[in-house]
């Protein structure tokens, strides 16, 4: 029955698999307190849903257990690094225990420099600044990018630490490759599915609102000579709203086309101002403080949009020549995205209503948990401000 | 200002702490050692640093640079670290909400040593922003060119009429991509179109020349696939301010679907 049941629900399998693990093997002899129990990490890794919230739990035992060979258990932390193909490094730290201020940054910055090509499962030491601490660490690479295995500690580690270190970045690392394949094969699914919902829409449901949108607009263009006010109201009022369910759809279906180029917000924002580019005679500037804060997919899907519909909107509208886009850390603690340029601004006219793409990009926002606000800049033009907080996201700086 | 006064001033200046020199720039200059600390900065850079909203002394370097050029930077460090004198580096220095562009330049502060080493930051923002703007509406126009349906070119006065420059416009009409018309000798336009026509096409075109006006003609070409084409060209001469013709430019499109 078991078997079945696994076989007709693929999604999450192997996170009951895992579970199922756990539970048929907690009445099994306990192991010495000193030794972690990685036999199971691999799989236990494997199956996790959520990475940034699972991955710091399941380390935590094993820097319990690390910590008991070591005179001073108060001075340890445990973290792994993920990069997948090309992408900045993703950090998980376990949470609470002890602070150790500037570790993150440090830890991010060595990620990117010097532990960036060290040989695979060799041990490496770089002493951290201001703490009488070391950054050890062992890369180890997956099949999709690779990752390190960090262990904050005393400067000289007693040698059954060490020898505990590579089996268990080994085990990080298989655990990890499968997590990475799996959580890919769903994307690669999900992106299908949404390809060919839209290729759907706009074979039907398209065609048939734009033929509805001429003719609506036909019709309150003949009522309007007719000197028929009820009439009238009504053809307005039906050409209006056609006009918005024919723009909504459009942009649904560029919403279910759209994929994160390089499948990161920042790869993505960048090809799409390069495209704007070739659009216009604008300078478009790029200005992306954060490239590590990295939210989810559909959140990143939805910023993009409102991007896109921004960008679409100054190249149209504003008369501008210059817009930035700008990403920025907002108080450590979320992401701010603002979009400015030097064009003449919003018209009463545009924000009564006539343009469905403002209502849009209120609703996307509103999607995602973020608070969207458009007005004036005040050297004059158009200044988007769009506030995400950082539970959204993945990794925090 | 007299010239008792004038000479006071300059016995001053004669004892001027250097100091007070490198205060007085308009540049930001700092000298750093091999851990990024920084050892010494100038009033301008003090300045940057209190906009920065980052006055903590004891930051390095790094942390005041623009993420996205954090590889640069360090690739530009691990060539200091060589021993080597690189090229001037461009970095973004993030200050508040705005953006400085900066010139980085750096050389050791003494000769014997490779550190510390003394780095000085050019502000060059305005002049990025009018590349900016310049490169911006250079590729407006070249978009605008390529994208028209119609091929645009500049020729020699010819009879091969040896194309300068021709547009991507000219794969759709002639089916040969700009790059294999332009200063080809194997190929040239003027073999492209119709035997029956050349002639007409050349004596037209000269007729309007020598009038110093305008011209508008029609004739046929063979398109790369064998079909002929009906193609339709406005165009005009080039002069000297003698007079000499260099050459002829204009548009040419068809009226059929190809």
């Amino acid at each position: 029955m078991e078997r079945t049941a696994l076989q007709t629900h693929s999604h999450g399998w192997l996170h009951r698999l895992t579970r199922a693990s756990r539970f048929s093997r907690a009445p099994a002899t306990p192991r010495s307190h000193d030794v972690p129990n990685i036999d199971e990490l691999a799989l236990e890794i494997a199956g996790c849903v959520q990475l940034d919230r699972e991955l710091p739990a399941l380390l935590k035992p094993l820097e319990h257990s690390l910590g008991c060979h070591l005179a001073d258990k108060s001075n340890l932390k445990l973290g792994v690094a993920v990069s997948r193909q090309g992408d900045g490094a993703t950090l998980f730290m376990t949470e609470g225990g002890p602070s150790m201020p500037g570790l993150e940054t440090f830890v991010r910055y060595q990620l990117n420099g010097a532990l960036s090509d060290i040989p695979p499962m060799k041990l490496f030491s770089i002493p951290l600044p201001g703490h009488q601490l070391s950054c050890h660490c062992i890369r180890f690479e997956m099949e999709t990018g690779c990752g390190w295995l960090l262990l904050a500690a005393p400067l000289a580690l007693p040698e059954s630490v060490e020898r505990l270190l590579a089996p268990l970045a080994h085990a990080t690392g298989r655990g990890l490759s499968i997590h990475c394949l799996h959580q890919k094969r769903i994307d690669d699914a999900v992106h299908q599915e949404r390809r060919a919902h839209a290729a759907e829409l706009h074979d039907s449901l398209a065609q048939i609102l734009g033929y509805l949108r001429l003719g609506t607009s036909r019709l309150d263009a003949r009522c309007s000579r007719c000197n028929q006010p009820d009439l009238q109201a009504i053809a307005t009022d039906l050409s209006h709203q056609t006009r918005h369910a024919y723009r909504m759809l459009r942009d649904l279906i560029s919403s279910s086309r759209l994929t994160l180029e390089g499948g990161s917000l920042h790869t993505a924002l960048a090809a799409a101002v390069e495209e704007f580019e070739q659009r216009s005679a604008l300078v478009f500037e790029l200005d992306d403080r954060c490239p590590q804060l990295e939210p989810e997919e559909n959140i990143a899907i939805q910023i993009l949009m409102i991007v896109r519909e921004a960008l679409s909107n100054v190249v149209r509208h504003a008369h501008a020549q210059h817009v930035r886009i700008q990403l920025m850390p907002l108080n450590s603690a979320g992401l701010q995205l603002r979009i400015e340029d030097d064009g003449c601004g919003l018209s009463a006219e545009r924000k009564r209503g006539d343009s469905f793409g403002l209502g849009i990009m209120q609703e996307r926002a509103e999607k995602i948990g973020a608070r969207l606000e458009i007005g004036p800049r005040p050297e004059g033009g158009t200044r988007l401000d769009l506030r995400l907080l950082l539970r959204d996201l993945r990794a925090g700086d | 200002m007299s010239i008792l006064g004038f000479k006071r001033r300059r016995s001053r200046s004669a004892q001027t702490d250097p100091v007070d020199v490198l205060d007085s720039l308009d540049e930001a200059v700092v000298v750093i050692d091999e851990q990024e600390r920084i050892l010494y900065r100038n009033r301008r850079w003090e300045s940057l640093e209190q906009a920065t909203g980052q006055p903590d002394h004891a930051l390095p370097l790094h942390r005041f640079m623009h993420p996205l050029d954090q590889a640069p930077w360090r690739e530009f460090l691990g060539q200091l670290n060589q021993g080597q004198r690189p090229d001037p580096l461009w970095v973004r220095l993030p200050v508040g909400e705005a953006l400085y562009w900066c010139e980085l330049r750096a050389q050791p502060l003494y000769k014997d040593a490779d550190w510390p080493i003394s780095l000085s930051f050019c502000d060059i923002t305005p002049q990025v922003r009018r590349d900016q703007q310049r490169d911006a509406s250079h590729r407006s126009l070249n978009q605008l060119v390529s994208n028209l349906p119609v091929m645009l070119y500049r020729a020699r006065n010819n009879r091969n009429w040896s194309m300068e420059y021709v547009s991507e416009g000219c794969l759709s009409l002639t089916g040969y991509s700009a790059d294999a018309l332009v200063n080809q000798p194997r190929l040239s336009y003027g073999a492209l179109i119709h035997p029956e026509d050349a002639g007409p096409v050349w004596e037209e075109v000269q007729q309007a020349l020598h009038d110093n006006r305008p011209f508008e003609l029609y004739y046929r070409i063979h398109h790369a696939n064998g079909a002929i084409v009906q193609v339709r060209e406005k165009g005009q001469g080039l002069y000297a301010e003698s007079g000499a013709v260099l050459g002829v430019e204009g548009v040419i499109f068809t009226l059929e679907s190809i």
